[in-house]
């Protein structure tokens, strides 16, 4: 019933797509960011705490001199590691000789030994450092560990990362129930109009309680259809009642014939009226075929998987002693198993009316070349035969109902053959052609293979 | 009385003379019915051969019956007589049902033979191997004709042709008959291809006898079989 279209092709694919990866894009380029400037602000408060006890051991040394400072840092670094927050120190004579501290880091040949730099301890793993020289070549470094700060902020990072992701999926759940269910409704909307188009107006739209957008697309193009098969039924309704209107005094005069023809014997008066009469039904047929597969345009009711190649075949067998009989004898090169979906009733009558003119047209012993082949998904079928060229403006109306080919007024026929031909390629998704050639007659028709 | 029974359902108070007066002349007993309705229930509760209806009744569509008969398991054979007679309404009067398709204005003998062939395909023939008509003989399995002693050479669909002509003894066969039983083609293609395929049939199998006996019936079709004996 609904008609599914390949995830890769659907639009829904892409919208779904769309909605997740743009969040996706917009919370990590947020939390890079967020991350970035949480990392800055650690490092800033660290830096502070350096600083402070830069500033306050600095105070010790102006106060009560270096050894004060030395004791100062053992006192420090006495207290629990929880209250040291990760701090250490140094305190090293100009010498280099230590005084006091736990760091095993050298910084007494440092360029920029007043900055604060990061640098990777085999013991504390990695520190944030700053140091100062006292008036009498004394060096103090303090140091912070990093680490928990570092941890800190993945923790704070996986949380980012779990929120993120129970949004995405939430909000991909979310869209891809809503999006089946789109792609359903669409689905059976698509399914209506393949099958519309295929002549079967008496489809419709299943209507559910729903009252959005498409509900209300659904009536509008179920109101449609209902219109287009009216107009299809009025159409066929129409062309019935003439066919009903014409044949049915032409039917009593043929009985009238007959009764005469009883009550005086045959005449030649009679043969010639029935003759007239022939006419007049296979006109009106003409038109009528005409007429019913203008408005048969991609309805294919009726169509069937056939063998194009053996129809041609049996067709051709069919007016070879025809072709024989008037010394122009059919070549035939036919690929095999060539398949069409089509009528085959009306396209066999395509094929004969092709047949039927070469015979008919060809000048006295030529051959004439019939032709089948396939290229990529058409097939194209030929039939060539000698004769004097078309002109342009012949060919031009050669397909117009009634029109004769004023060079070969002298042929019967009415006129209808070609352009009945045309009405039944068209009807089959494809057409029919008078190919410009110098020397020969060459009709193709090109039919959508299977 | 005949013990060919044909209902006709036809509105037309002439047509439906016409065609009691040709069917009649060959034969039939005909029951003429002039509504839908009344044609319906008598196709259901009465035994025929064949029945003929029209397609646009003033209280039905022909079609509309085919399909209620069949529905109802009644499997007589339908022939369409119709105004309704291009190839589309000749298709859709098939796929619903109906066994044979004829466009008015008719030829009476058109009828008759239509008629006939329906009958004959409901009864079945019996297919016997070999087939002897005066001095021809046909062997269906050997694909092999004789007439007089001598061999004869037909093409394969010559051969379908004469086979099928056999099986029609004595029948009048059209050539929409012909196209639509031998080539399997429900088209007509328009011109005179199947008189020049007989013909050269024709030549095989009569061309050298004094006795003919494929026989044409004019402007309608062929006659196989019918030996005169004044001959």
């Amino acid at each position: 019933m609904s008609e599914t279209i390949p995830y890769r092709n659907s639009i829904f694919s892409k919208l779904t797509l769309g909605l997740i990866l743009v969040p996706v894009a917009v919370f990590t380029i947020i939390t890079v960011l967020s991350a970035v400037r949480t990392q800055n602000t650690l490092r800033q408060e660290i830096t502070n705490q350096i600083n402070d006890d830069v500033a306050n051991l600095s105070e010790n040394y102006i106060d009560s001199g270096v050894e004060s400072v030395a004791s100062a840092i053992q006192q420090r670094l006495a207290l629990s590691p929880l209250n040291r927050a990760g701090a250490h120190y140094k305190l090293t004579t100009q010498g280099g000789r230590t005084l006091a501290g736990d760091l095993s880091l050298d910084r007494n040949n440092d360029v920029n030994i007043t900055q604060a730099i990061e640098v990777k301890d085999t013991e504390y793993g990695t520190l944030l450092t700053r140091s100062t020289v006292f008036k009498d070549g004394e060096i103090l470094t303090v140091a912070r560990e990093t680490k928990a700060q570092s941890l800190a902020l993945i923790a704070s990072l996986w949380d980012f990362l779990i929120g993120v992701s129970a949004i995405v999926i939430m909000s991909f759940i979310l869209v891809y129930f809503s999006v089946s269910r789109l792609r359903t409704r669409l689905g059976k909307m698509n399914s209506i109009f393949r099958r519309v188009g295929e002549g079967e107006t008496e489809a419709r739209l299943p209507l559910g309680n729903e009252r959005d957008e498409l509900a209300r697309l659904s009536n509008h193009i179920n109101a449609m259809i209902a219109r287009t098969g009216r107009l299809l039924t009025l159409r066929k309704r129409v062309t019935d009642q003439v066919a009903h209107e014409m044949r049915s005094p032409l039917t009593r005069l043929d009985a009238s014939l007959t009764r005469v023809e009883k009550q005086v014997g045959s005449s030649e008066e009679i043969e010639h009226a029935r003759e007239e009469l022939k006419h007049c039904v296979n006109l009106l047929d003409g038109l009528l075929d005409i007429s019913s597969l203008d408005a048969q345009e991609g309805d294919k009711r009726g169509f069937e998987d056939i063998n194009f190649t053996d129809l041609i075949r049996s067709i051709v067998e069919l007016f070879e002693p025809v072709a024989e009989d008037a010394s122009k004898p059919i070549n035939v090169e036919l690929s095999l198993d060539i398949r069409v979906s089509a009528c085959p009733s009306q396209i066999g009558r395509l094929v004969s009316n092709l047949l039927d003119n070469a015979i008919k047209y060809a000048d006295e012993n030529t051959a004439i070349n019939v032709k089948l082949i396939r290229e990529g998904q058409k097939a194209i079928f030929s039939v060539a035969n000698s004769g004097k060229p078309i002109s342009k403006e012949t060919s031009r109306d050669i397909f117009t109902p009634f029109f004769r080919n004023p060079d070969m007024s002298e042929k019967k026929g009415y006129g209808l053959g070609l352009a009945l031909s045309r009405a039944i390629a068209k009807r089959h998704d494809g057409y029919l052609e008078l190919e410009p050639t110098p020397k020969q007659i060459l009709f193709k028709l090109t039919l959508p293979c299977l | 009385m005949s013990d060919k029974k044909v209902l006709v359902v036809e509105d037309t108070p002439d047509i439906a003379s016409h065609i009691l007066q040709t069917l009649e002349g060959a034969d039939w007993q005909v029951v003429l019915e002039d509504r839908g309705a009344k044609g319906l229930r008598r196709a259901k509760t009465e035994i025929f051969d064949i029945l003929i209806f029209d397609r646009m009744l003033p209280d039905a569509e022909g079609l509309d019956l085919v399909e209620d008969l069949r529905n109802s398991g009644i499997e007589v054979p339908v022939l369409m007589l119709t105004a309704l007679g291009n190839s589309e309404n000749k298709i859709e009067g098939y796929e619903r049902g109906a066994d044979d398709y004829l466009a008015k204005p008719f030829e009476p003998a058109e009828l008759v033979a239509r008629v006939e062939a329906l009958l004959r395909r409901a009864k079945g023939s019996v297919r016997r191997d070999l087939q002897i008509i005066g001095d021809l003989e046909v062997h269906r399995k050997a694909r092999t004709a004789h007439r007089s002693g001598t061999y004869l050479k037909f093409s394969p669909k010559e051969f379908d042709l004469l086979l099928y002509f056999i099986e029609n003894q004595g029948a009048l066969i059209t050539r929409d008959m012909l196209l639509r039983d031998v080539w399997g083609m429900s088209f007509d293609p328009g011109t005179n291809v199947v008189d020049v395929n007989i013909g050269r049939m024709r030549r095989k199998l009569d061309g050298e006898y004094d006795l003919a006996l494929l026989e044409t019936v004019r402007g309608l079709g062929y006659r196989f079989g019918v030996i005169d004996s004044n001959s």
